[in-house]
């Protein structure tokens, strides 16, 4: 089955690259509208969305990583198609 | 509002995953198990987030932020009253039965436990009010881009019914969840900016709370009988009607909930489920409710005069339109997209379970090939969407989403759990006896309806609020059905005990929880949990 965190991951690191890239590219127009301080909005949150993305996708690819060389070993083709051991949260 | 190309390209590629999630699943549907059940085979934490996210539809995200404009933290009791105890019950008290029992729909758990009948009324109003609601996504949704963005009530409602029904057609329910869950951390992430900007730009919470109306910033201290509370409740009222009928008869009787904790792959991760949705329940009030009462400091037309752009239930987005720039706009848009399309989906799969296993192939196709009910799956789908689409009309005459979701819950749930928690926990209650308690049950749910409404203007039971209504309509559905099915059962013949193995409390599987490391075991989690929730009751006390 389809590990749900990679396409999540892939997901939200899409969206930082392009909050993050609108923020770069034109500070002026990603401030917080309306409010006494100067933030770059699409900066800061495309950082913290590009993290969760970047946490999401480390850890599906951490838990493939494992899970081949485990197939491998034991020459079971059925470890290989079950799903990753996501319980653990 | 300034939607710039940005905003549209993150759109765009929240609708590319959301079917590209579709259709990576759609070759693992191979039988109407893996459709309807997802195979039984999903995480925890998984089915838990869905739990959470099938829930988090227009009602939450709109229709809680609007109420938390109209009546302030008061709103928040819908989380600390009125949702987290009646979870904890769910997946201590009742997961065991629905998951042992190998049963795929909550009708079916009443088949099994009373009789024929009973299954038929429950499948017959729940798959009605399924449409109803995925009909308030449908409106909430068309309203809210209209007024904001000018978009065509129609085009939207369409676009979405259809991004909607080509995902769950593909992927089931597997894909229905998957999606909740993504939509989940969307809307999580896109709102969270909102209230950290928006009570900063009011000066803090002190400075917020000052330019509220008296009282809302309390949950309890203003609810004695006859106090004046913006609800217009009092404290039995919400306690009984919303805390215990409401809340239990929903958490812990709706298929639409019960389904994504069935997906789960043993015992335990299906208790863990409602246990693992708690925990985002208890902190979600920061980014439904605080937006609301924010909103309403900061943009005073809110709810004044009859100029639909500040109705209540447009304080989200007024708020979105206030402080995100291009960019984190798109975000904030596709977070609201996410809930619409969630709360549509998670009421669409609900209703083609219950429409293909409890009345399709019940009393119009029995012995099918499997392949059969998945295609009747499919098409239940598109059905169900179909008439959502056309139901969608009636909200527009109700005075504001939540309440119109209250009054049918009011008529539908709330005589229910009385039926489930006499049904789970005394043996003696028959089959009849549920039956007609049921019937009595969303009768007296109407007749109070009718009352409370009629004379226009004057109606016989008068009530402060349209709210308080609700609350004390469920209650007297509930206690109609209780005390119906008890009197009924006494004059009538109970199952024998032989058929209600695993069905009643003392006669299921004994739960092994001792192998589980104490972070893991339900009852200790469910503790603390509670403990969580009730603290959150005192602080804004």
């Amino acid at each position: 089955m389809l590990d749900l965190r990679y396409p999540i991951g892939i997901f939200f690191l899409i969206n930082a690259v392009v909050l993050v890239g609108m923020g770069a590219a034109n500070p002026a127009a990603s401030k917080v509208l309306n409010f006494s301080h100067d933030i770059n909005l699409n900066l800061i949150w495309g950082f913290v969305m590009g993290a969760f993305g970047a946490l999401m996708l480390g850890l599906s690819l951490m838990d493939k990583s494992k899970e081949e060389p485990a197939a491998a070993g034991s020459g079971a083709s059925a470890s290989a198609s079950s799903p990753p051991d996501q319980t653990s949260s | 509002m300034q939607v710039g190309f940005v905003d549209y390209l993150i759109i765009g590629i929240y609708f590319l995953f959301v079917l590209g999630i579709g259709f990576s699943l759609k070759k693992q549907m191979v039988s109407s198990e893996d459709f309807f059940l997802s195979g039984r085979s999903i995480p925890s934490w998984i089915t838990g987030l869905a739990f959470l996210s099938a829930n988090l539809g227009a009602i939450e995200v709109m229709g809680m932020a609007g109420n938390g404009a109209k009546y302030g933290i008061m709103t928040a009791h819908f989380y600390w009253v009125g949702a987290i105890p009646a979870m904890l019950f769910l997946a201590v008290f009742m997961m065991p039965f629905y998951y042992c029992t190998n049963i795929r729909s909550v009708p079916e758990y009443l088949k099994l436990r009373f009789n024929e009948a009973t299954r038929a009324l429950n499948a017959i109003s729940f798959a009605v009010m399924t449409v109803l609601m995925s009909g308030i996504n449908m409106y909430a949704m068309a309203i809210v881009f209209k007024l904001l963005l000018g978009w065509d009530m129609t085009a939207s409602i369409w676009v979405s019914a259809f991004v909607v029904l080509a995902y769950t057609a593909l992927g089931g329910l597997t894909s229905s969840i998957y999606n909740e869950v993504l939509q989940f951390f969307l809307i999580v992430l896109g709102f969270l900016p909102l209230t950290i900007i928006g009570i900063s730009s009011a000066g803090g919470w002190e400075a917020m709370a000052a330019k509220l109306p008296e009282g809302f910033t309390h949950l309890w201290s203003h609810t004695a009988p006859g106090a004046v509370n913006p609800m217009g409740a009092d404290w039995l009222g919400i306690v009984m009607g919303l805390g215990f009928v409401l809340s239990f008869g929903y958490w812990c009787t709706d298929f639409l909930v019960i389904q994504r904790a069935l997906a789960a792959k043993d015992l335990a991760a299906a208790q863990r489920t409602p246990l693992i949705a708690a925990v985002p329940k208890i902190l979600f009030p920061a980014i439904t409710v605080l937006p609301g009462m924010i909103a309403l400091a900061l943009i005073p037309q809110i709810g004044q005069g009859s100029d639909k752009n500040f109705a209540y239930d447009m304080a989200l987005p007024l708020l979105l339109g206030k402080f995100y720039p291009s960019g984190m706009l798109g975000i904030g848009l596709t977070a609201m997209l996410a809930s619409f399309m969630s709360g549509m989906a998670g009421n669409i799969t609900a209703f083609n379970t219950v429409w293909t296993y409890d009345i399709y192939r019940n009393y119009f196709a029995k012995d099918k090939s499997d392949n059969h009910y998945i295609q009747m799956g499919r098409l239940a789908t598109a059905g169900g969407i179909l008439i959502s689409i056309s139901t969608a009309y009636l909200v527009m005459n109700a005075e504001s989403i939540m309440d119109y979701m209250q009054t049918i819950f009011g008529f539908f749930n709330a005589p229910l759990f009385a039926t489930f928690l006499l049904g789970m926990f005394w043996k003696r209650a028959t089959p009849w006896g549920a039956f007609w308690g049921l019937v009595i049950g969303i009768a007296a749910a109407a007749v109070h309806f009718y009352f409370s409404t009629y004379p226009v203007g004057h109606p016989t039971l008068s009530f402060t609020s349209p709210m308080a209504g609700n609350f004390w309509r469920a209650a007297v559905a509930w206690l109609a059905c209780f005390l119906t099915t008890i009197a009924i059962s006494l004059f009538t013949k109970a199952k024998p005990d032989e058929e209600l193995k695993g069905l009643v409390w003392g006669t299921g599987p004994k739960l092994e929880d001792k192998h589980l490391p104490w972070y893991m075991r339900p009852v200790i989690l469910a503790v603390v949990l509670g403990i969580f929730s009730l603290a959150f009751n005192l602080i804004f006390w």
